[in-house]
């Protein structure tokens, strides 16, 4: 069920690709895929191209997909190992939810991030407190990793 | 693989035995502490009933199990008198097994189904309309926008069920030993949760103005209908409360009856809860059984 279920995702994506974002198999191996996402324009990641890995688990679609940033990013909810704090991704994953729609969560919390929710309690912080230097951060983290 | 597992959960001896022989000793004498106190707290119950509940749903129970009698689950129960009065009272009525779910958030959905599936098998007439059903509730998924394809993959280990208990051939028609071999591979059985929990979700948006006023998140506050189906309904292991269990019963047309066993009864009998939808068929109600926090299906012998 696994591989016709991210066959089916491959196709659909490329027939109907979300704006801003793409994503496909790696190699021979479709349970290992590579995503990229373009910064959306209205957040300080804007003009970025950020490059995930998936990794889909044997028993998908029952079990959420893995995705992590391979790009270095400066986001409350996005560590320096690459690790995504989102719920879908975790115990609010649904059978019913797709790649695309975990991509287009993805960019939607860049540009909204979750501080109440921090993976990296520094960036949060700064981000509640601070929002200018934040934004500054992130845009030259941006500018140097992403571009 | 299937009948790997059967033989490896059959015939082991219970994981961590002793450990659950301590958990009981331990549930009995919290039994004693609330028989001895009088005003004992709900809460009081809730635990005890909570400990009882886990050592019989530990982590390494199949999906399902085959029935057992109601004396195993009385067993259980020793150190318990509210508990085995209860028991007892449905014992007296004619309800003597169970079949029992694993306890993993999705134990509603799949006794409900369990006992669904079986119910045709005893009345294959309902066949064509428990089909109709069944497909005015994908109709009814796509209008909330869930894509056809997906909804369809989850459907269809559940319509090959529907459609094996009316096969017309009787050596491939669905049997009840055939029904419990499905529900225990993962794939088949989580399938069909799926379904269910999508089309719960679908009935609880297409009729949204019915519920608004019931759906609410851990700490009370309301939310709106998408929000909770996503946080609620939608995702494996989340448990069924009254309103999915309302809205599934609503989009499936069933009458369920639910017997309570929670140890908190003042005459000792368990009670029954009858949840009927608006257009209920007039069928025999699927009966369930609820301890707090976990649902099996019940099975009365006439």
């Amino acid at each position: 069920m696994a591989l016709k279920r991210i066959n089916k995702e491959l196709i659909d994506l490329g027939r109907d690709p979300p704006s801003s974002c793409s994503a496909g198999p790696v190699g021979d191996n479709m349970f290992s895929w590579q995503a990229t996402i373009m910064g959306p324009t209205d957040s300080p990641y804007s003009g970025g191209v950020f490059f995930l890995t998936i990794t889909f688990p044997t028993d998908y679609p029952f079990k959420p997909p893995k995705v992590s940033f391979r790009t270095k990013i400066y986001h409350p909810n996005i560590n320096a190992n690459g690790s995504i704090c989102l719920d879908i991704l975790r115990d609010q994953w649904s059978p019913a939810l797709t790649i695309s729609k975990v991509l287009l969560s993805i960019c939607s919390m860049l540009t909204d991030p979750n501080p109440d929710d921090p993976l990296v309690h520094d960036i949060a912080h700064l981000y509640k407190t601070d929002r200018t230097r934040y934004e500054a951060t992130a845009r030259e983290w941006t500018r140097k990793y992403a571009t | 693989m299937n009948n790997q597992f059967l033989s490896s959960t059959s015939f082991s001896p219970p994981e961590g035995a002793q450990v659950e022989s301590a958990h009981l000793q331990s549930a009995a004498k919290l039994s004693e502490e609330i028989d001895t106190y009088d005003g004992a707290h709900r809460s009081q119950f809730y635990e005890l009933g909570q400990k009882l509940l886990e050592e019989s749903m530990g982590p390494n129970r199949p999906l399902i199990s085959s029935p057992t009698t109601m004396y195993e689950l009385r067993e259980e129960y020793t150190g318990a008198p509210s508990f085995v009065a209860q028991i007892d009272s449905l014992m007296d009525q004619g309800y003597t097994k169970i079949i029992r779910t694993k306890g993993d958030g999705n134990c509603f959905y799949r006794a409900l189904a369990y006992a669904y599936l079986s119910s045709l098998i005893d009345s294959p007439n309902l066949v064509y309309s428990a089909k109709s059903v069944i497909e005015s509730g994908s109709r009814m998924m796509e209008k909330n926008f869930m894509d056809a394809d997906i909804i369809s993959t989850f459907c269809e280990p559940l319509m090959d069920l529907v459609d094996a208990v009316g096969n017309p051939d009787p050596k491939r028609v669905l049997t009840h030993d055939h029904l419990l071999s499905a529900f225990l591979e993962d794939e088949t059985s989580n399938c069909i949760v799926t379904y269910l929990r999508l089309l719960t979700t679908a009935q609880i948006q297409s009729a949204s103005d019915d519920y608004a006023g019931f759906l609410f998140d851990d700490s009370g506050e309301s939310l709106e209908p998408t929000e909770f189906c996503r946080q609620y309904v939608d995702p494996l292991g989340k448990e069924a409360d009254h309103v999915q269990v309302a809205a599934l019963c609503r989009a499936l047309k069933l009458h369920i009856r639910i017997a309570y066993l929670d140890g908190h009864s003042p005459d000792g009998q368990a009670h029954f809860q009858d949840i009927i939808p608006p257009d209920d068929g007039k069928n025999k109600p699927l009966i369930l059984i609820y301890r707090p926090g976990h649902y099996d299906v019940l099975i009365k012998t006439n």
